[in-house]
């Protein structure tokens, strides 16, 4: 096996200055630079014979691997100790999203005879997503820097970071509850809490339901009627496609990716609070991210998880198969669909409107950062949106860009899919109660 | 840990200094050696200084030798010796600075059991320079049939010197 060590280019100075001055010392008789060469012969003699053969094995890891935004990891590095490994030198650095410490991510260490060498730096996870740390590189030297080593790895390590949802309530109940327990009232009488009514008493009812006294105002035994409580399912699906916009924590901008995923972690933790059961579908570039629906406590941690993973798409073939794949899966019936959505991407809007022709209710949430809506938009961002590298240009092709992402969400209107701006608390409140009455209202069937 | 800046300038001003060192060497052989030594040291440092693991720092040594050894003669006396001594260390020194400014990331800190490691290092160099000056210094002022016993109390130092570098230092 070859030795993974190298002489550096010091080493080669030193032996090209030290021989060449003692020979000259001995060839011309000129002790003076053999003064001045033996001490450079000396330390050659020494780099070689203390030279590392061995190479040092390198273990990294992160202190964990999930965490939220704002939360800080140690990232380590153990080097093994071999003889003659004097110093350990490593770059460990962070992305876009993370600030280490120290900031430029340069780490060394002396190796001081303990079995490992390790070397740390912190960092903080600035944002939510999967965060890449690296990728990393270490070395090592020997005595005067003579021999040096590199791991011939170049390790990259991730961070799962969920993001911290957003605040939401709603008042307005699901329309079409299909489960078994919940909150939402059910269309059908059943054991509930909601009166629905007081009727005559009939065969096979409880006892306990028998309602005194419009029984005895009556003279006939008059029992109360409840509705079902059901719950619903909610399916959230998130448009990563494209992210617009840029997040700048100094300004408190956000991207179109940002409001997305605080918005789903809003409105999963707001319905799985009631009981409901949540899942998710995200569409982008991180592979197919599918949590299903289920309700539950750890099921916010899962869906937080889910989200965490999304990614804007890079436009790979792989990427639009899989795109492709998850617009094709059914959803149940009766489930509530939230798509959030920049509303620049065709294919999740038509997927929005072919789930409302099937029976679904669905809502889009437009999730494009006001800033990007007006005239305020910087020009900067609008070349960076756009592409183009005039920025008169590329106000003019933004524009355009919205006037035809307005006509496609009146389409979507126009199509039974109530398309609304992220506002917070009570931002379904409006079209869930307008969905109510649809399910409510006489339909003229044919026959 | 020595904060970066604190070492790379301690690293630079090792570099300076044995500059002037060279220079006193080369002054006190030929004054009027002093101009052409020092425009081209100070070209030579300037090169090396800003690519210290390039050929600039070959250039520089070369040059350091070229200036100590140029314009002076065969030492004979005691200060002459001194003076080799003094351009010996200069050059070692200067090898070490460029190879610790060249070999370690520029913004990282140098952990303090380095330093200590490599000053001690440094001084068993500088140590050696000496050592040869005073065999040198002795090898003139004895009469010559002793050359062939000092030669051989010279290798006998440079090998027992070797042994115990290699004992010391492969228990690590």
């Amino acid at each position: 096996m070859r030795n993974p060590w190298r002489p550096t280019r010091a080493l080669g100075r030193a032996t090209a200055i030290g021989v060449v001055l003692v020979a000259a010392a001995a060839v011309g008789g000129r002790a003076d630079l053999a003064v001045i060469g033996v001490p450079l012969v000396a330390l050659v003699v020494w780099a070689a014979a203390t030279r590392p053969t061995a190479g040092p094995a390198v273990r990294s890891r992160l202190s964990a691997e999930v965490g939220e935004e704002g939360d800080s990891f140690t990232w380590r590095v153990d080097v093994t100790t071999v003889p003659g490994l004097r110093d350990v030198v490593g770059h460990l650095p962070g992305d876009r999203w993370t600030t280490t410490t120290p900031e430029h991510g340069h780490v060394a260490a002396a190796s001081t005879g303990a079995a490992t060498v390790p070397m740390a730096v912190q960092a903080r996870i600035d944002r939510w997503g999967v965060r890449r740390l690296g990728p990393g590189q270490v070395g090592g030297f020997g005595d005067f820097a003579a021999f040096t080593w590199t791991w011939p790895e170049q390790r990259v390590e991730t961070i799962a970071t969920v993001p911290t949802p957003g605040v939401f309530t709603s008042r307005a109940a699901l329309p079409h509850p299909v489960g078994l327990v919940g909150q939402h009232r059910s269309a059908r009488a059943g054991g509930g809490t909601e009166l629905a009514e007081i009727r005559p008493f009939r065969t096979g009812d409880r006892l306990r339901r028998i309602h005194w006294p419009v029984s005895l105002r009556t003279g006939a035994l008059h029992v109360t009627t409840t509705y079902a409580d059901q719950d619903a399912e909610v399916r959230l699906v998130l448009d990563a496609i494209r992210d617009l916009g840029e997040r700048d924590p100094a300004t408190g901008r956000r991207s179109s990716l940002d409001v997305a995923v605080e918005a789903a972690g809003a409105v999963a933790a707001h319905y799985l609070t009631t009981g409901d059961r949540v899942g998710l579908s995200v569409l982008g570039g991180a592979g197919i991210v599918e949590v299903p629906a289920v309700g539950g406590h750890h099921q916010l941690a899962r869906v937080l998880l889910g989200l965490g993973r999304a990614e804007p798409s890079r436009g790979t073939i792989g990427e639009e198969r899989a795109l492709r794949a998850q617009l094709r899966r059914s959803i149940p019936p009766g489930a509530f669909v939230v798509l959030l959505s920049a509303l620049v991407s065709a294919e999740p809007l038509a997927h929005a409107v072919r789930l409302a022709r099937s029976g679904h209710a669905v809502v889009v949430i437009d999730t494009l950062p006001p800033e990007l809506l007006g005239e305020q938009a910087s020009d900067d961002a609008l070349c960076s949106l756009t592409g183009v590298d005039d920025a008169r240009l590329a106000r003019l092709v933004w524009r355009l860009r919205l006037l035809d992402r307005e006509r496609e969400a009146h389409q979507c209107a126009m199509a039974g899919v109530p398309v609304i701006a992220w506002r917070g608390p009570g931002s379904l409140d409006t079209v869930l109660r307008q969905a109510a009455r649809r399910s409510r209202a006489p339909r003229v069937a044919s026959r | 840990m020595i904060r970066n800046r604190t070492w790379r300038r301690a690293m630079v001003a090792t570099v300076v200094v044995a500059d002037v060192v060279i220079l006193l060497v080369a002054g006190a052989a030929l004054t009027g050696f002093l101009p052409f030594a020092l425009g081209a040291l100070v070209a030579a440092t300037w090169w090396a200084l800003a690519r210290p693991a390039g050929w600039g720092a070959f250039t520089l040594l070369v040059l350091q030798v070229l200036c100590a050894t140029v314009p002076a003669g065969t030492p004979e006396t005691l200060v002459q010796w001194a003076l080799a001594a003094a351009a010996g260390s200069a050059v070692v020194l200067t090898h070490l600075a460029l190879t610790l400014l060249g070999s370690w990331p520029v913004r990282a800190d140098l952990p303090r059991a380095t330093a200590l490691r490599w000053g001690g290092q440094a001084a068993a160099l500088v140590w050696t320079a000496i050592g040869a000056a005073l065999l040198g210094a002795l090898a003139t002022t004895t009469p010559l049939g002793w050359a062939p016993w000092i030669g051989a109390i010279g290798l006998g130092l440079v090998a027992g010197t070797v042994w115990q570098v290699r004992v010391n230092t492969r228990k690590a």
